[in-house]
């Protein structure tokens, strides 16, 4: 049997964003669904589901972390800090 | 004699999930996907937990010193009431989803009656607890009947086979035992031979949609809630209620 991997996101009753809680696999979209309530919610009930087929995903290389995630904090050329604002301008 | 037929009809409805439990409960580890095995235990489970329900309730009738698990296991096959449909082996994973698809169209109707029109408040309760779980469980038998049904020339053979099997079982089950009309009568109960249409029509509608046939031969008459059951029952029980037997009162 040829069965997609789908990854689930759940978001819990007190949550504001789908979490990924893992993948499975399953035949159709439907079944996908009703496996993720089946396998990921068995404790605690979540509210919302998304279930995504694997393929569909397009993610970031974990390779090329360095290149893309090297934190703006570290580019001080970025921030506009160096400036004197005059007292008559007040707070900005 | 109103209590005793109480009694007795809270063990028709709770043995029915008891012993489907037990049944779905032989999956574990074997069932044709991992994602499948989770759906069907979490299914065993969730019937346990309604046994459990009606089997509390129905030992708060007798006098003397009983509870749930002396009613699971001490019982023999002559005082076990659940219908026949539910102890027929799993056989392969067409059989257990149309027999799963049988029983809990049925199960969805009497608890919804239950729900809607019974005098007993403690009754309602349960199937207020039941109900979502019910749905829940026939939405997965249904979805998996289609994909059978319309699948390859063998998912449907297979399922061919098991309507073939398993409908012999299935009318007898809106015959009312002796209790059960005196439990009409009082209003704690459903009249579920008033529902008997529907539910074939309902069975009949789906599989049309499916293009499976219902099968037009000779049923059985015997429900299994009088307590006359099929060969597997006392296979079922040996196993289920071996430890507390060999080792009463035993705990984890």
């Amino acid at each position: 049997m040829e069965w997609k991997l789908y990854e689930v996101f759940i978001r819990s009753k007190k949550g504001l964003h789908h979490k990924h809680a893992g993948s499975l696999h399953a035949p159709d979209e439907q079944l996908a669904l009703k496996n993720a309530r089946d396998v990921y919610t068995r404790r605690n009930e979540g509210v919302s589901i998304w279930v995504v087929p694997s393929d569909q995903i397009i993610a970031s290389d974990p390779g090329e972390k360095e290149e893309n995630f090297e934190p703006a904090k570290n580019k001080i050329y970025r921030h506009p800090t160096f400036y004197d604002i005059p007292d008559e301008v007040g707070h900005m | 004699m109103k209590d005793h037929s109480r009694h007795i009809t809270l063990l028709i409805l709770a043995d029915s999930p008891l012993i489907n439990a037990q049944r779905l409960s032989e999956w574990t580890g074997h069932a044709p996907q991992l994602e499948i095995d989770i759906a069907l235990t979490n299914m065993a489970l969730d019937k346990l937990g309604h046994a459990r329900l009606l089997l509390q309730y129905a030992a708060t009738d007798e006098e003397g010193d009983t509870d749930e698990d002396k009613l699971a296991f001490f019982r023999d096959v002559r005082e076990f009431r659940n219908w026949n449909l539910t102890e027929l082996p799993d056989g392969d994973f067409g059989v257990t989803i149309v027999r799963q698809y049988f029983f809990d169209i049925y199960q969805e109707m009497l608890w919804k009656q239950i729900k809607e029109n019974s005098n007993d408040t403690h009754l309602q309760g349960i199937a207020a607890r039941v109900l979502p779980e019910i749905k829940y469980h026939l939405n997965f038998s249904d979805m998996w009947l289609e994909r059978l049904a319309l699948g390859t020339e063998e998912s449907r053979e297979r399922v061919l086979n098991a309507i073939n099997e398993l409908w012999f079982f299935v009318p007898a089950v809106f015959l009312n035992t002796p209790e059960e009309v005196n439990m009409i009568k009082d209003g704690f109960l459903p009249d579920m031979k008033t529902f008997q249409k529907e539910y074939t029509n309902t069975v009949r509608q789906r599989f049309n949609d499916l293009n499976l046939p219902l099968p037009s031969h000779p049923v059985h008459d015997k429900s299994g809630k009088e307590g006359y059951h099929t060969e597997h029952l006392g296979f079922i029980l040996a196993e289920m209620q071996s430890l507390q037997r060999e080792m009463p009162g035993l705990e984890w």
